[in-house]
Formats: C-alpha cells, structure tokens, sequence
C-alpha cells in the first residue's frame, strides 16, 4: 500500500512512462483516500488528450469532486461540470482552453482537468496557491515524459505508474532496476572529497566516453538527463544537484504473472517501494 | 519628445531595471514610461513620492506600507468593462481588484481626494460582489442573488445527499455480499476464480474479462440511483440558466461602475509607481529635483559608474557643475571625463522629466519638450553613407524636428572627417546652438577652436592626467603587461575635475596617452617630430 500519510500537505505528481498507463484512474483512487487526511487540490498539467482508460479500455473516468476539494482547471470545465463553485484564483496565463482557475467544490461534482501549459507556469500557481492554503495535499495529474516538472517546484513528490505485459516486462524491469538505482544517488554536496566533473544537460554514452578516468563521480542536474545505463556508469558515483525518488511506483499488471514479477522484483534487489495497482485484487 | 538615442546614451534603463512597482497597473505604467513635459504635473508626480517617502520614513508607520504593498501585488488586470455578460472568473477578477483597492483607499483615502480629486469608491458594487460571502478575494454566486438559485440548490443538495445514501447502501452489500470493496474505486480487477460466485450477482456487478486469469468488474448502479442522478442533472440547468441571470444582473452593475473602475486602475499604477520611486529614492539617496532657469548639478551620481567603480576598487567622483547660460563646451584630453560629465547630466535630466528623484545633493534644471543627442556611441546606419554622412545626416534631422525648449547633446561632432574642417563645422554648430532661441546645449569636442564667435562662451576644461601622481607611477606602468592594468594606472592618473575657462587652453595629451598605453614607439617618436616641426 502507498503510504498516504507520506503524501499528506505535499505536492505530488502522478507520472507515467509511457501514454494511457493508468495515471488518471490512480488518481481517482488516491483523491477518494486523501480526503481523510485534510483538504485535497486536484490538477493537471496540459491537456491530457488520452481519452480511454488504460485499465478498462473504456472512455476516462471523470474526476468526482467533493464538497471541500480544490480544483485547478479551465473555466469552461468548471462551467461545464454540474457543481457549484467558488472560485479563488485565476491564473495570470490563459491558455488555448481559455483562463485557468482555481476554484474550490461547495457540493459533490464530475469534472475535467485540464491544466497549465508549461511546467513553469504550473510551478508558479502551485506555489503561489501552497503560499496562501498552507497545508493543502496536492495532486497533479501528470502528461507523459513530465517528469521535469517535478524538479520544477522544490519539496515536490511523485508516484510513477507503468503498465507492465509480455510485450515489455523485460523493459519495464529494466526500467525499474535504473530507477531504483537513481534513487540511491545521493545530492551532490559542495564539501565532497572526490574529483568530479558536473555535467550541463544530457549525460549520453558520447559524453560520458569523454570524462577522464580519474575523474571518481558525475554530477548532473536530475535522472531525466541521464541517458546512459548504470554499468555504463560504473565504477564512477552518480550524484544529482536535485534527486528525485518517488513515493512509490505503481504497476498495472496484464496477462502476467504477478507473483513472478514480485520475485523478480526481489531478485533485482530493487528497494523502491514498488506497489501492484489498488485496483487489482490478487486474492479475495 | 525624448531621443531613444539621449536615452540609450543616459543609461537610464540601468534604473529602470532597479525600479519595481507591485500592481500590473504600476508595471503596465512602469513600461509606458511617461514623460513629463510640464511642471505642475511633474510637481505633482514629485509631492506624490514625497508623500511615500515620508510614509518610508515614519517611525510610527501610520501608513501600513507592508499591507499596502501586499493588497498591490494580489491585484491582477481586470477585463476591459463592456457591455457584454461577463464570465466567473472575470467577475472573480474585478471582485479581488475592488476588495484591494478598497483596503489602500480605506488606507490613502485623503491622497486619493487631494491628489486624484476621487471622493467616490463604487462602494455598491463592492457590496454587491460581497453579497452571502463578505469581503473576501474569492468569488461565488451565493443564493443571495437570486432566491431561485437557494431553492434550486437545496434540491439538488437533497438529492445529492440521497445518491450519497445510496451508494453507500451499494458498498455495504458489495462488501458484504461479494466481499469487493468499491468505496475508493470505480472498478476491480480481481482473478477469475472469482467468476462463479460473482456470476451469481450480476444484479450487483457487471463482468467483463480483462486477461486471460482476471476479470474487470464494475459496479451496476440500481435504476433509483440512475432517476435520481438524471434529476440532478435537470436541476443543474435550472440553476445554470438563474445563474446566468445573476451574472448579467452583476456585469449591468459593473458596467455602470466602468468609470470609476478605469480611473482606479490608473490611480492604483500612479500610486504604485510613486511608491516604488520613493523606494529607489531612498534605496540610492536621490532627492526632489528643482525646476528653474538653469543647470545646477551638486554631487551628481551616473549610478551604473559608480556601482561599477565600487566593484572594480577605483573611486567615484561626483559631479559638480553650474550653468546659467544657455550651453557649455566640453573639451580635454582623452579618458578626461568629457562623456561621462554628459551622461551624468543626460541621467540626471531624463530621471527629472520621468518624475523620478535624482542621485545627487542637488540638481536644478529646466523642463524641456525635446531632448535629443547626436554622437558616435549611439549612431544609426544608413546604407551608402559613411560614418560622417550618417552624423550630418542625423544632426540636420534632429536639429528640424523636435519643440522649444530643446537641449541638445552632442559628443565629438565631425570627428570622422579631416581636423580643419571638422573645427570649421564645430564652430559653426556651437555658434548655431548659442544662436537658436530655445536651444540649450551641452557639446563635447576636441575640434572648436579660437575662432568660434560665440561671446561669453562657457568652457568646461576636463583637467586630465595628474602629471605628478604619472611621474611617480611610471616604473609600475613600465611593469604592466595587461591592458586592464594599464587602464587601472591611467584612470588613477586621471583628475576628474571641470575646470571653468573663459578660453580653449591647449590641450595635448593624446600621443602621451597612447605611449602610457603601450604605443609603437617608433611610429610615436615621429608623430612627435611631426608635432615639433
């Protein structure tokens, strides 16, 4: 189970790494839960333009509201929805959907997230609206590839969803051994005894075949500039000026066996807290 | 009408990058950049910030500045006001723009009379917008619009509150029943094995197969819940369509308070960018200009020289200048200052025409219509002309255009064309400058020469290289090997003082300048021989 409490007064992202991996409907579950813990704001960045639900195949769910959530959304969604709304921001960007608001439900309501277009845009209404709410749990639902925006607003999280199959369990678990791997390198630190050389931008096989042998670790930016696998890496440490570990990794199985995956899991020595869909019942 | 070359040349930007109002409107005014062309507005702009600057000053505090700017960062722009309905978040907008003017009007209220004459706050539409949710920013169509709207609200609360009922009924039995438990989740994937007993529920569940060992069940809501839902959605366009009402009701009410809003959008960018300059002013130590019949400067600072001094280690000389007449002439060696004693006054006089205060302990000067400056540093191009051609050509179109009273400055005319008739053109223009009726100048040059016919010429000599303090340095300029140090030894050579003269003394320092700056020495000792004979 993820631990909610661990989310609770945080901004957390729910990424994907790849289109229609179930980001959406994780979402749903996660507001559902996290009302418990205090009031909840729910948003988007972009539009997300996966119209069919990962899992079910069938049309997206909507997100339901309740009385007391915060929504960041066009005003045309809001107008469109069936709720009753009072509405406390307006963000100074308008988008191609028309002015991003943020309003707050005053009864139970369905209702689309369309979000920011730019991270940076994102970044400045989520902080501005941390600033003035305190402790308010905020969940962004993230477009595919976004993990760059995470790095974008300090002190953020985010919970990473795959969807795992015959066609790319291999893929999958090796994606997973990389990010278990990002998470154990540390934040670089001004005061370290080693020799390093930091690295602006992407580190790619070319790049990393250029740093000298003597040189004992490498420094760059977040994981989504690291282009290169980690035996290329090694025996060279790997440090990042802002490290990103996710809450937990959510798996959406399909047509696999989840008690071999778990074992692969384990045998990776993979120490991330990787979670099965909480959608999916193993056993009743 | 200021010349985008005098302010290139003023280096003014470098303040207005350190000046930062709150509101958009301050900002939006901030980047208009109005000049003042008359002295009772501009009278006004300054007793503004000296308003503000005694509110910065007050150690009782009995303006609450921080408050202030607080309710001036939180307006945003609001939409023009039509006649057209308008929307949630545009009367959003207005409802927090009129809340936060309404704090610094309660907080400036005798300002707003004095200085803007504005005695009326549309206080009818800020209690409209209030109306069921007080004085907050935030906005919503309470039922105390529209009694149609509270009717219709608490039908669907009601009925919103038995789908709750329902469906919680629904969880408890799914739970019970087929121990599936739905309460977080829209659906379930649940293994196959399963099928047999669920089957036997379909009333409850609807079963679809997800892989080949798992089924994905969903919930089937009972026809009650699905009446009920479709009611909802029935009321909802009741309650849209009295909504609409009320927002048209609302915009009628905006529209007619137009005017008062427009004239506060402006007194808010006024009243922020008065503020903001009262900041600078006290952030830099500028003081209130003086408008009079002549150019005064006591202790003028170019802000950007002498930050760069503070940076560097080299000390900033102040400027000190007095000017009754109509212009004066510049003239010294290279590296002397001539430049930066127009650029200084050129900042000091954009910043009082801008309705700023200036860096210095005192700065009189008049209020002119046009500012304009022709000079090498900040030339046009025009394809076919030369660099000479290019200077006539923009001396004669600024001389043409441009109101009286007009100040001209004017750096190292002709210096691209050959000495004789450059000193033959330079005198011309200094005798034409003094000429013209409503034409103050301030002319740097090396070319004007005895012959010039102005009377009573006012001549600022640039005292130039300390010969004595030169002398002393002059093994460590032998022993510097880098542009940079020599640089470093010849400005410390260097007395930036204005000498009045009542005529052109000789003035011979360049070859000397261009030995110190490690010159060929052959083609110097000839340019020397050339000089002797």
């Amino acid at each position: 189970m993820i631990d909610l409490s661990s989310l609770q007064g945080q901004t957390t992202f729910i990424t994907g790494s790849g289109k229609n991996v179930g980001k959406t409907t994780l979402l749903c579950h996660l507001l559902k839960k996290m009302r418990s813990f205090g009031p909840v704001l729910v948003g988007s960045i972009g539009v997300d333009g996966e119209k069919q639900d990962a899992i079910t195949g069938q049309l997206k769910p909507a997100i339901e509201l309740a009385s007391g959530d915060w929504v960041m959304t066009t005003l045309g969604a809001v107008q469109q929805s069936a709720g009753f709304f009072e509405v406390c921001a307006v963000l100074p960007h308008v988008t191609a959907m028309g002015p991003i608001v943020v309003a707050r439900a005053l009864r139970a309501t369905k209702i689309e997230l369309i979000g920011p277009e730019t991270n940076r845009q994102l970044a400045d209404a989520v902080s501005c609206f941390k600033r003035e709410q305190g402790a308010v749990t905020v969940l962004i639902d993230g477009a595919v590839n976004r993990l760059t925006q995470v790095a974008e607003i300090p002190g953020c999280g985010y919970i990473e969803v795959v969807q795992i199959g015959p066609q790319n369990y291999r893929k999958v678990l090796n994606y997973l051994v990389g990010l278990d791997y990002f998470a154990g390198c540390a934040q670089w630190r001004e005061n370290s005894p080693l020799k390093v050389q930091r690295i602006t931008g992407a580190l790619t096989l070319q790049r990393l075949q250029l740093i000298p042998d003597d040189v004992e670790a490498i420094i760059v930016d977040d994981f989504t500039k690291v282009f290169v696998v980690p035996r290329q890496i090694h025996p060279k440490k790997l440090f990042f000026m802002r490290p990103l570990t996710p809450h937990a990794i959510v798996v959406n199985p399909r047509s696999i066996d989840v008690a071999k995956l778990r074992q692969d899991i384990a045998a990776e020595n993979i120490k991330l807290a990787i979670e099965i869909s909480p959608y999916w019942l193993e056993a009743v | 009408m200021i010349d985008k070359a005098l302010w290139e040349f003023s280096r003014i930007d470098d303040l207005y990058e350190r000046f930062h109002p709150y509101s958009p409107y301050g900002k939006r005014l901030k980047k208009r950049c109005p000049v003042y062309y008359e002295v009772k507005e501009l009278d006004h702009e300054h007793r503004l910030m000296e308003l503000f600057l005694s509110y910065l000053t007050d150690p009782v505090k009995t303006v609450k500045l921080d408050q202030l700017k607080a309710r001036l960062t939180r307006i945003m722009l609001i939409p023009t006001v039509t006649e057209q309905i308008l929307d949630l978040a545009e009367i959003f907008l207005i409802k927090r723009f009129v809340v936060n003017s309404w704090g610094i009007y309660g907080e400036l209220k005798d300002s707003f009379a004095t200085f803007f004459d504005f005695n009326t706050f549309p206080y009818e539409l800020m209690e409209l917008l209030a109306l069921g949710q007080g004085q907050t920013e935030s906005f919503t169509l309470t039922g105390d619009y529209d009694g149609r709207l509270t009717g219709v609200r608490a039908e669907i609360d009601a009925l919103l509150n038995e789908e709750q009922t329902l469906v919680r009924d629904y969880y408890a039995v799914c739970e019970k029943t087929l121990d599936l438990d739905f309460s977080s989740r829209d659906f379930l994937i649940v293994p196959d094995a399963l099928y047999g007993r669920l089957s036997q529920h379909m009333h409850l569940v609807n079963i679809e197969i997800y892989d080949e060992s798992h089924l994905l069940v969903r919930p089937v809501w009972s026809q009650k819940l699905i009446v009920l839902r479709r009611k909802i959605y029935e009321l909802r366009a009741e309650e849209s369509s009295f909504e609409k009402d009320v927002l048209r009701r609302i915009s009628e009410q905006i529209a007619t308070a137009g005017g008062e809003l427009q004239r506060l959008c402006e007194i808010l960018g006024r009243l922020d960018c008065a503020l903001a300059k009262a900041e600078l002013a006290v952030k830099y130590g500028m003081t209130r200009p003086k408008i009079a019949d002549e150019l005064t400067v006591r202790q003028g600072r170019l802000l950007s020289l002498e930050q760069e001094c503070g940076e560097n280690g080299r000390e900033y000389t102040p400027l000190n200048v007095s000017l009754s007449d109509k212009g004066a002439l510049l003239y010294g060696s290279n590296m002397g200052g001539k430049t930066v004693v127009m650029r200084t006054i050129a900042f000091l006089q954009l910043l009082t025409q801008c309705g700023f205060f200036v860096p210095a302990g005192g700065f009189v000067t008049r209020i002119y219509r046009s500012l304009q400056f022709v000079g090498a540093n900040e030339r046009r191009s025009f394809k076919g002309l030369s660099s000479f051609g290019c200077e006539v050509w923009e001396m004669q179109e600024k001389w043409a255009q441009g109101e009286f009273p007009r100040f001209f400055v004017i750096d190292e005319f002709a210096a691209t064309t050959n000495a004789r008739e450059a000193t033959a053109l330079s005198n011309a223009l200094l005798y034409e400058l003094h000429r013209e009726p409503g034409t103050y100048y301030l002319m740097a040059t090396h070319y004007v020469d005895k012959r010039h016919e102005v009377k009573d010429l006012k001549i600022w000599h640039m005292q130039g290289i300390d010969h004595h303090k030169l002398q002393s340095l002059r093994d460590a300029f032998d022993a510097a090997s880098t542009l940079t140090e020599k640089v470093r030894l010849l400005t410390s050579c260097m007395v930036y003082r204005i000498n009045e003269e009542s005529s052109l003394v000789k003035d011979e320092e360049a070859l000397m300048i261009a030995q110190l700056l490690g010159f060929n020495p052959n083609i110097l000792a000839r340019a020397k021989s050339y000089l002797e004979n």
